[in-house]
């Protein structure tokens, strides 16, 4: 995802959500798309969603995305 | 599709005839080495010929002579039989090597020198022993050594119509032994990467009066290695000897690289197994006193 | 989004040890596994596959194998249509259809020898064999790249001319055989190694390998007249296998049945398909089910073998032993499509250590050998061994006990991994004080013998998952989940249930069933199943208590909250507070109304119907794993044999469900990952041609070889989880290989990084001095 950010590795959002999260991802970086987003893992505060979709963020969440990776 | 014709004669006579009638037969004792071939598709034969039935090929004999072993004996049958294995235990060892508990139920030594696998696991110790082969063929018995029996990998002195009949040990002096050590990677399910072999003979002060040393898996058939033999002679087994022991195997060694391991790991690993075979037939023989 | 769960502590079944559910019918014969299905009228499946490692097919022929009597369908890949963009399930991340359909057949290219081609279906496995060496295909050889090395050259041949590398910035121009690169780093390296007393750096390859699952491929495929269609097979996933036979085929997934049958192991490695798309097309064309089963050489030549890699590490550490750099870059062959686990060996490698400074980088390289395919933990102990064997030499070249060492640079909790998501509780510092204190670490070691430790991490997915719970008129228990059981998970199912639910393990029943008899299941891997579809039974189990609850206040004509569970029985609470009562504080008061399951079911009928639930769930609750081996060898100095004299994992379950089966999957995991080390590897000729596809030279360690494999579970609750479980079934396969290296190393004097140790490449290095 750096690619698209101009090498940005942390960024402040603010967004109550994964959809709010997405557009303004896509609103600041516009190369990045939102297929590249929807491609990771999300770990919200130390759980990892795998498919992040309508998952909502507290005042001071920690995100982080995570390349998606099941397992044998 | 191709057919197969299967034969289970009851006499030498019936199934030289029948080998010499087929323009591709192949001979069944155990099955195990063959049926394998089969299924892999390396070998389509026309006729099989079943050596079961026929009495010479199932008979066990030991006597003040030696033993002789009919070719279709299993090798179960033979590391079973206590009196074999104190007189040949390298030779007995050998056989117990091949394959699984259910697989030593039907191969045979026989079938393992006539499958002509340069690895086999019984032939070097077969030669150590100095064991003969008798062959029946249209023209009545032939006698060869078994270090003159395989003539290349997959390859044998046999003619199309002749049959391995039985193997015959000779009865080893007093004080005698024999030993087989193969290399595998594993402890298990693995073909030799080499095997040495070594029968010896020792007078009453323990230097050794007469041994045969034979090598597996680093040529294209298994050798007999006088040099190394000559090396035992006359020693007791000190150091030097050993050493030259282990060269004169690795010297005699002419092996390739292949899946199993590099030549020039062949060519040493030999020597170390020759070296370790002397020392564990001359203890063997020492316990005889 | 928090978490205000409570972790059980307090157990009744879980954690006990009751024999397997599925025990009896193995070690008896009966159990039916893969190739064990028949169908009235079922014809026999042959795959005809390439003689070429690379070329394009120009035609083929089958006019010659349709004469053949019995024969009654064929195809190729023009009978699959196009995959297009579309994006599935793969391996480890999303893959593109594009890359997984032409593994089943090939459409203009073979990229690889024994790549599927055409098949046959005729009445008998021999006729089907012999048609199938009747059908003509032609070829237009192409140069072939069989190793990453020569795939990287300037002017290397191309396996496929669209493919340009991802992730380089700005895109090329010109295609490659490198699929992606990915680098990730934190700190300041530079920095990092201007820091240290030492820094070794050394590179380390790891073999191409395959999961050797001991049964074959197998499946049987039946079409009725609506287009309907039925599999039977042996997989990790019946749910995988219905998407991508749907996706691969053009049958919609509405139309698709899939039974999963017992398995005989799969490790990663059946949590794709090979034969269930051909076997369906062909029961489509002939109108007859179709059975198709894999010999071991066609196991072997083509599915799915994993990646081997090649890895230069650098590591800088202060004396007092902190770890102040590391430096890693990786290269992954991913055989003929892009699929491997490369970003998890970058992702994972360094994710035991704290040190701040670390870069990793990696690349995925295409080659004309088998496209590669998941094996426990994929990507990691690639990454891993490399990583492991460095920090052992580190320790050893400050002086430091390599326990120690790791123990002042391990991860705890609230530490960020180069992936980004900070630890919650994690245990591997109490792994390590547990392979520290076992008494095999104080063993004395003798001439030739050697000590090795290491240790490891795997991330451990969540996923979706479902359960059913039936009762039967007698009070017996039905679980039932989409999981296929490849490492005692019924047992593990069967223990959840009955502690939710009060009631003796024996009376759960526990099952895995087809794609149409319950929710959707992901796969089982990614150490996820006990976790996750574990956590769906937990749930249908606690509305199956709230529902027996609701049928014994309706009997008492009491509210639903008037009524306690406990122990298999619904008590009338009479004001004692429901806590009071589970925890055994307050006694049941004298005259308490008593019902026990058995009793609600018997009369079910009468008080509402069939006494069922179900429950579906995304797990967003996984947690890591860290683990920890030493072993110790004996090196033959003359023949470079290695012997494994003790062999010690320690490693963090969260919560062992069944502590048996947890032992057998790191058991099982040292095992692979010791034949992985010592001789297990792929053998191809220059033509690109498996020379060892079977069991004789592919050498898996046999019982013999091996001594016992101790075990230490450490329990470091997974805060997440009800019961604290985390996964165990895949970082028991990352620690063992840079353990037994390191062993090999310290006995024979050596600095051998070339995996395997195979006895002629170890006695080479010990001669070389």
């Amino acid at each position: 995802m750096q690619r698209f950010t101009g090498g940005a590795r942390e960024v402040e959002v603010e967004a109550e959500d994964f959809p709010a999260l997405l557009a303004e991802l896509c609103r600041r970086f516009p190369d990045l798309g939102e297929d590249t987003v929807r491609k990771q893992s999300l770990g919200i505060d130390g759980m990892l969603i795998h498919t992040p979709m309508l998952e909502t963020f507290g005042q001071d969440s920690q995100l982080v995305f995570v390349t998606r990776i099941a397992g044998g | 599709m191709q057919s197969l014709q299967f034969a289970a004669p009851t006499s030498l006579a019936e199934a030289a005839a029948l080998l010499g009638g087929s323009d591709n037969p192949k001979v069944l004792a155990g099955g195990t080495d063959l049926l394998v071939q089969m299924k892999l598709g390396l070998r389509e034969p026309a006729l099989v010929v079943d050596i079961k039935r026929i009495p010479e090929l199932g008979e066990v004999s030991l006597g003040a002579d030696g033993l002789r072993l009919g070719a279709a004996v299993p090798g179960a049958e033979v590391t079973a039989n206590a009196d074999i294995a104190a007189l040949y235990p390298g030779f007995v060892e050998a056989l117990g090597l091949i394959g699984s508990t259910q697989v030593q139920g039907r191969c045979s030594p026989g079938g393992n020198l006539c499958n002509s696998s340069p690895a086999a696991d019984s032939v070097p110790a077969m030669i150590a022993c100095g064991a003969q082969c008798n062959i029946y063929g249209p023209n009545g018995m032939r006698s060869v050594p078994v270090e003159a029996f395989n003539t290349g990998p997959g390859r044998n002195c046999l003619a199309a119509d002749e049959i391995l009949v039985s193997l015959e040990f000779p009865r080893p002096a007093a004080r005698s032994a024999d030993a087989y050590l193969r290399f595998i990677p594993r402890t298990e399910m693995d073909i030799a990467v080499a095997g040495a072999a070594v029968a010896l003979t020792l007078d009453d002060a323990g230097v050794c009066t007469a041994a045969r040393v034979a090598i597996g898996a680093v040529a294209p058939t298994a050798l007999l290695v006088p040099a190394a033999a000559e090396a035992l002679v006359g020693s007791k087994l000190d150091d030097a000897a050993l050493a030259a022991v282990a060269e004169a195997a690795s010297a005699a060694a002419n092996p390739i690289s292949d899946k199993r391991g590099t030549a020039e790991y062949r060519r040493k690993v030999v020597g170390v197994l020759a070296r370790r075979a002397a020392l564990i037939a001359q203890s063997r023989a020492q316990a005889e006193e | 989004m928090t978490s205000d769960m409570t972790v059980k502590t307090q157990f009744r079944h879980v954690g006990s040890r009751p024999v397997r559910p599925d025990g009896l019918d193995k070690v008896t014969g009966r159990a039916r596994y893969g190739a064990d299905m028949n169908l009235q009228g079922q014809l026999y499946g042959h795959i005809i596959r390439s003689p070429h490692a690379h070329a394009r097919i120009k035609s083929i022929d089958f006019s010659e194998a349709l004469k053949v009597p019995g024969v009654l369908a064929t195809m190729s890949g023009a009978d699959l249509p196009e995959p297009g963009e579309a994006l599935i399930p793969g391996a480890e991340i999303e893959m593109k259809l594009k890359n997984v359909s032409p593994v089943i057949m090939a459409r203009d290219k073979v990229l690889y020898h024994s790549h599927a081609v055409a098949a046959v279906a005729a009445t008998s496995p021999r006729i089907a064999a012999e048609a199938a060496k009747l059908v003509k295909v032609e070829y237009e050889v192409l140069p072939a790249v069989l190793d990453m090395h020569a795939a990287l050259a300037e002017d290397a041949p191309l396996l496929h001319d669209d493919n340009f590398t991802v992730g380089i910035d700005p895109p090329p121009e010109k295609p490659s055989n490198v699929s992606v690169q990915i680098e990730m780093a934190k700190g300041d390296l530079e920095a990092g190694f201007a820091a240290a007393d030492v820094v070794i750096e050394r590179t380390v390859n790891v073999p191409m390998c395959h999961q050797a699952y001991i049964e074959p491929h197998a499946c049987v495929a039946k079409a009725d007249e609506k287009g309907r269609i039925d599999i039977w097979c042996t997989t990790q996933g019946p749910f995988v296998v219905r998407l991508l036979v749907a996706e691969i085929t053009g049958i919609p997934q509405k139309d698709i049945k899939v039974t999963a049958s017992e398995i005989g192991g799969g490790f990663g490695g059946k949590t794709t398909v090979y034969i269930e798309p051909v076997a369906a097309v062909l029961a489509k064309k002939s109108g007859r089910p179709v059975k198709i089963v894999m010999s071991r050489e066609e196991v072997f030549r083509a599915s799915g073998p994993v990646s081997d890699s090649e890895t230069r590490v650098k590591i800088g550490a202060k004396k007092d032993g902190t770890i102040t750099a590391i430096d890693s870059d990786m290269i992954m062959n991913t055989g003929a499509y892009s699929a491997s686990a490369m970003f998890a060996g970058v992702l994972f490698g360094t994710a035991p250590y704290t040190a701040e400074n670390i870069r990793s980088k990696g690349r995925e390289v295409l080659t004309n050998l088998p496209r590669v395919w998941a094996y426990r933990a994929p990507g990691a102990p690639q990454a891993l061994t490399a990583v492991e064997c460095v920090v052992s030499e580190l320790a050893a070249a400050i002086g430091m006990d390599p326990i120690e060492f790791r123990l002042k640079n391990a991860v705890q909790e609230g530490d960020v991994p180069l992936y980004g998501m900070p630890f919650s509780a994690v245990g591997l510092k109490e792994c390590l004080q547990a392979a520290k204190d076992h008494p095999n670490y104080q063993a004395a070691l003798g001439e030739n013998q050697g000590r090795g430790v290491a240790c490891a991490f795997w991330i451990n997915a969540g996923m979706q998952s479902s359960a059913s719970i039936h009762v039967t008129p007698d009070g017996g228990i039905s679980v039932m989940t989409g999981s296929p059981d490849i490492g005692g998970s019924r047992a593990s199912m069967a223990l959840m249930a009955a502690e939710v639910l009060g009631v003796p393990v024996e009376t759960v029943h526990p099952a895995v069933v087809d794609t149409d008899s319950i929710g959707f299941c992901d796969g089982t891997g990614g150490s996820r199943t006990t976790l996750a579809t574990g956590g769906a039974v937990i749930q249908a189990a606690e509305k199956l208590v709230e529902e027996l609850r609701r049928r014994a206040a309706a009997a008492w004509s009491v509210s639903i909250d008037d009524v306690a569970w406990l122990d298999g029985k619904a008590v009338e609470r009479c004001g004692v507070g429901i806590d009071e009562l589970i925890e055994g504080t307050s006694p049941v008061k004298d005259g308490a109304k008593v019902l026990t399951l058995a009793e609600i079911a018997l009369t079910a009928g009468a008080t509402g119907g069939p006494l069922t639930a179900v429950a579906s769930l995304h797990a967003h609750n996984s947690a890591p794993s860290f683990a920890v081996n030493v072993c110790d060898v004996e090196v033959d100095p003359e023949t470079g044999k290695v012997d494994v004299l003790r062999f010690t994992c320690a490693q963090d379950a969260g919560k062992a469900i069944h502590p048996a089966y947890v032992e057998g999957q790191m058991q099982g995991g040292a095992v692979q990952g010791i034949g992985w080390a010592l001789n297990e590897e792929y053998l191809f000729n220059a033509d690109g041609v498996l020379d060892n596809a079977g069991f004789l030279d592919y050498r898996i360690p046999v019982a013999s070889d091996l001594p016992m494999i101790d075990t230490v579970i450490v329990e470091v609750p997974n805060p997440l989880h009800p019961y604290g479980v985390r996964g165990v079934g895949e970082v028991s396969i990352c620690p063992p290989m840079p353990a037994v290296v390191s062993a090999v190393n310290n006995a024979a004097g050596t600095l051998l990084y070339d995996l395997p140790m195979s006895p002629p490449k170890l006695l080479a290095a010990i001669d070389a001095g």
